[in-house]
């Protein structure tokens, strides 16, 4: 029968949350009528009902480990699993008396143990810069909180927070003014400069993408990321992977052209991604975007929904294009797969 | 537990508490970790299935919500933020360590030295130990789940998250939470479905 799919896919945060709306309308229907999802919802409540929901006991106060930590600078204190078995309020203070590092930041009117591990006397002028950055941005004034934020790094360099607030600027620059020259600039400062802030950073593999993106679009003088920045509709999308083809830019817009025709179709994870992008692909008349939407699918197939072995024919279509750079990714994925 | 105030914070809210450890008021941070240690190590323990890396990842989780409170806008809950932190953690660790497979159940002493003759002792020890089966079960069928999915229905399952919640927490629109959700629950039925009939279920 239509429509299961979408039955037991509501089904499942049904039995957690009643759905509104014409979720529950579609829903009630299709129950209604279908044996098949009527069973199904039934064994899905089974399941649940035999799943214990129980939280797994902590069993100590992490408070004083947590404390020894940011006066230590940061360095992870072991628990010896020997001692949490127990109800061993005693063992801990034990810990922390052994260690003889309790800490009373309180004392020092010094809110910031910095990232660096040193322990500050005074509060940290770029910290403070951050906070007032933050108000600004809060309520949109993203010039102003930029400026107070460039101000700060440029008079406190040394300043423990100057790596974060060099990364917090270049995301502002990027993300609110979309001034990718400035951006690039401070991303690599950053980068080149506060390598210990960006290193310790549990997002820098996504900073490191976004650095890789604008050193690319800095060859056209930022015009492939504007182009981006100026496309609304699925043709827009489709003359930057024409103009731009191969690059991280086009595979950006690639994407998005799939994000439109599955926000169309209400579709969303990798499975349903490709079939996004399948269509999105049908749609394209120029040969260079096809070809980049291709190379996408394969990609997808590759990564995501780790099948090789689906992917090798988009990978072909790619590397056969008339476009060179697609050409040459398409041919460099093949052989990747080869190996 | 110990406690370093005299428990002046103790009727804020959460995101009064966020306010006063932002404006400096440094023991406002010994509340917040005393209200949300128990789920920040629930929701590690369940993305990172160890107890040894869930006690690693709370520390983390705390460590950073100190030194990062600045970040934390007052237009949005205080607890999405933290349990952010906490499922980005969960799953940077699963990502950079390679996964120790640490015991998780204790040592169950053998039945002998644990029967005492009495009926309702043996059955109270083997209903234990058929709990903490079930709770490894469990916790291994976790493991097929992807991050995202893991985070969602441990979000959503354990600690009563409401779907919108979850999104603010993971990052993505309430609809993809669904798909998560579901994905989760299909794979852990897949992975669960024997089990369960084994115990009589």
């Amino acid at each position: 029968m239509t429509g299961c799919g979408k039955a037991q896919r509501l089904m499942a945060s049904a039995a957690y949350e009643p759905p509104e709306g014409k979720e529950s309308a579609f829903l009630t229907r299709h129950l209604a009528s279908c044996e098949t999802c009527r069973r199904e919802q039934a064994r899905l409540a089974a399941f649940l009902k035999s799943l214990p929901a129980d939280r797994p006991e902590l069993g100590l106060d992490l408070l004083p480990l947590v404390r020894q930590r940011l006066a230590a600078g940061d360095r992870a204190v072991k628990v010896p699993l020997a001692l949490t078995r127990f109800a061993f309020a005693g063992a801990v203070v034990a810990l922390v008396l052994f260690s003889g590092l309790y800490v009373h930041l309180a004392r020092t009117g010094s809110r910031a143990i910095p990232p660096g591990g040193e322990q500050v006397a005074a509060v940290s002028p770029v910290a403070e810069s951050m906070d007032r950055a933050e108000a600004l941005a809060e309520s949109r004034d993203y010039a102003e909180a930029c400026r107070v934020l460039r101000q700060a790094v440029e008079r406190y360099p040394e300043d423990v927070y100057a790596g974060e607030a060099h990364l917090r600027l270049a995301s502002l620059l990027f993300d609110e003014l979309r001034l990718y020259e400035d951006a690039y600039a401070t991303y690599r400062i950053a980068i080149e400069n506060y390598r210990d802030t960006y290193m310790n950073r549990p997002d820098r593999a996504a900073i490191f993408r976004r650095f890789d993106l604008l050193q690319e679009s800095e060859k056209h003088r930022f015009a492939s990321l504007r182009a981006l920045d100026a496309s609304r509709e699925f043709e827009d999308y489709e003359t930057v992977i024409a103009r731009f083809s191969g690059t991280r830019v086009a595979s950006l817009a690639a994407r998005r052209m799939a994000d439109i025709v599955a926000a169309e179709s209400e579709l969303s994870d990798p499975q349903l991604r490709v079939a996004a992008l399948k269509s999105a692909r049908e749609r394209c008349t120029h040969p260079f975007a096809q070809a980049q939407l291709s190379l996408e699918i394969g990609i997808t197939y590759e990564h995501e929904l780790m099948d090789p072995g689906e992917a090798r024919p988009f990978y072909q279509a790619a590397g056969d294009s008339a476009n060179p750079e697609l050409a040459r990714l398409g041919n460099d994925a093949l052989r990747q797969l080869g190996r | 537990m110990t406690r370093n105030d005299g428990g002046r914070f103790a009727g804020f809210t959460d995101e009064e508490l966020a306010q006063a450890l932002k404006s400096g008021q440094d023991s406002a941070f010994d509340e917040i970790v005393h209200r949300y240690q128990g789920r920040v190590y629930a929701v590690a323990f369940r993305v990172t299935g160890s107890r040894e890396d869930a006690l690693d990842v709370a520390q983390d989780v705390f460590v950073k919500a100190y030194q990062k409170i600045h970040s934390w806008r007052p237009t949005g809950e205080f607890q999405s933020w933290l349990l952010r932190l906490t499922s980005n953690q969960a799953i940077d660790l699963l990502r950079r360590r390679k996964r120790r497979r640490t015991e998780q159940l204790e040592q169950a002493a053998p039945a002998e030295q644990r029967r005492s003759g009495a009926t309702g002792t043996v059955v109270a020890v083997e209903t234990e130990l058929n709990a903490r089966e079930i709770e490894e079960r469990i916790q291994l069928a976790l493991e097929v789940l992807s991050p995202s999915q893991k985070t969602v229905f441990v979000l959503r399952h354990y600690e009563g998250l409401q779907l919108s919640d979850i999104a603010k927490v993971v990052g993505c629109t309430v609809g993809s939470v669904k798909v998560h959700l579901f994905r989760a629950l299909k794979k852990l039925q897949k992975e669960l479905g024997d089990f369960y009939e084994e115990m009589g279920q």
